[in-house]
């Protein structure tokens, strides 16, 4: 019993959430989607690839840098002043960027990663710092009401959807 | 009830203009070392051996001297609605949505809290150049605030007084950039504004550049690398106040 009651008070004591074991189903539940903490943090340089919705842009040596909110790093090589498209370097939950002397920090999740990028052929990762950097990363959905209790043994939130007939124990 | 909203929008500005973005985005980077140029809606940037980050809640400093470890040396907490920081001279401005946080960085390692402004909304980017700084205020849901308008202050060596030499209307500014006397401004859907800047106190629009939704733009050499709505443009800005099409990503 302990072990069920434990994640419980813990919650209620970090932010107010609520649960309650007896929860009925109800409609328009925010469920969390789970990404393995294995695959999340899998950083690679992929060919480059279309870029669906435009993030932050950054500059650096003969290269331009365009976020791929979320999903990654799209990296141009400039030219005759066009930027032609390089390389992708997957990384999960990107949102920044900074580069050093041919380091590139960014974000995976909440982690804060350096990137070796001496060879965009194969981006190894120099360092990895957990929980540097907590956006969108508080277990919790967008709204506030009832929600489906995040199940760390699932792996990383990676975002929220909405479901109809979801046994929502969790409420903040 | 105008001028309130009119003085509300002056202290706005004012307070922005403590948050002085070093005109690092006319730095010339040609080689694969040194370091970057970002825009300016960054919650990452580097400053000399360090990198600073602010999440939600917190603004935290890295020894990045050693990329393999960088190291924390410092954690400062702040408000939970951080948006953007950026370092000027030796200090750090950190934008919220309700406020405004000064960090001395007289020691880099451990920025020091210094002052902080509330009341104002502070999310709008600012840069400068010489003397003078230039700073959009854009109203919104996230920004707050009820003037859309580019503003020309000056601010000589005493940051705390700056002195309004004029207010130019727009419709939705977000980021811009400087190269020479020309100053580039994001309007959204109206365009990349261009204003002659040569002489601040009389800066005056020279072109728009449309067919985009302009977000942000980092002159970075002879081009102008633009963040718009389904990826990057690109101009040629060899004469800077007539940008060239060069080439867009999508």
């Amino acid at each position: 019993m302990k072990k069920v009651y434990y994640p419980a008070l813990i919650a209620l004591m970090l932010g107010g959430i609520s649960c309650d074991r007896m929860a009925p189903k109800r409609d328009a539940v925010w469920v969390p989607t789970y990404q393995s903490k294995a695959e999340a943090t899998v950083i690679k340089a992929l060919p480059a690839k279309a870029l669906i919705t435009a993030g932050k842009i950054y500059a650096w040596g003969n290269y331009v840098f365009q976020l791929e909110p979320n999903a990654g790093i799209h990296v141009y090589q400039m030219e005759n002043k066009t930027p032609q498209p390089y390389k992708f370097i997957q990384v999960y939950g990107a949102q920044e960027i900074s580069i050093k002397d041919g380091n590139l920090y960014t974000n995976n999740y909440s982690d804060m990663v350096s990137l070796d990028l001496s060879n965009f052929d194969q981006i190894t990762v120099k360092a990895r710092i957990p929980k540097a950097f907590s956006i969108g990363q508080d277990n919790l959905p967008p709204e506030r009401g009832y929600f489906q209790c995040v199940d760390t043994t699932k792996g990383i939130v990676t975002g929220w959807k909405k479901e109809s007939n979801i046994e929502a124990t969790c409420k903040y | 009830m105008k001028k309130i909203l009119y003085y509300t929008a002056l202290a706005f500005c004012a307070i922005l203009l403590l948050s002085l973005q070093a005109c690092e985005k006319s730095n010339l980077n040609t080689g694969n070392s040194g370091t970057g140029t970002g825009g300016s809606l960054a919650r990452f940037t580097i400053s000399g051996n360090y990198l600073y980050i602010v999440d939600h809640t917190s603004l935290k400093t890295y020894n990045i001297t050693n990329p393999n470890n960088p190291v924390r040396s410092s954690t400062q907490y702040l408000n939970n609605d951080i948006e953007t920081i950026y370092p000027y001279r030796d200090k750090l401005f950190i934008g919220s949505q309700s406020a405004m946080y000064i960090y001395s960085l007289s020691n880099p390692a451990i920025p020091v809290f210094e002052s902080n402004v509330s009341h104002v909304r502070a999310c709008d980017p600012v840069v400068a150049k010489d003397n003078y700084a230039y700073v959009t205020v854009r109203s919104g849901s996230t920004c707050g605030g009820v003037v859309n308008a580019l503003m020309v202050y000056e601010v000589g060596n005493n940051m705390e007084q700056p002195i309004l030499h004029k207010t130019i209307d727009l419709e939705q500014p977000y980021g811009l950039g400087i190269s020479h006397n020309t100053l580039y401004v994001c309007d959204a859907n109206k365009g990349l504004k261009i204003f002659d800047i040569s002489s601040p106190q009389a800066t005056n629009s020279i072109g728009v550049k449309t067919g985009y939704k302009f977000y942000d733009c980092i002159p970075y050499n002879d081009v102008l690398v633009c963040m718009v709505e389904g990826g990057m443009v690109v101009y040629d800005i060899t004469n800077p106040r007539d940008p060239v099409f060069v080439a867009k990503t999508f």
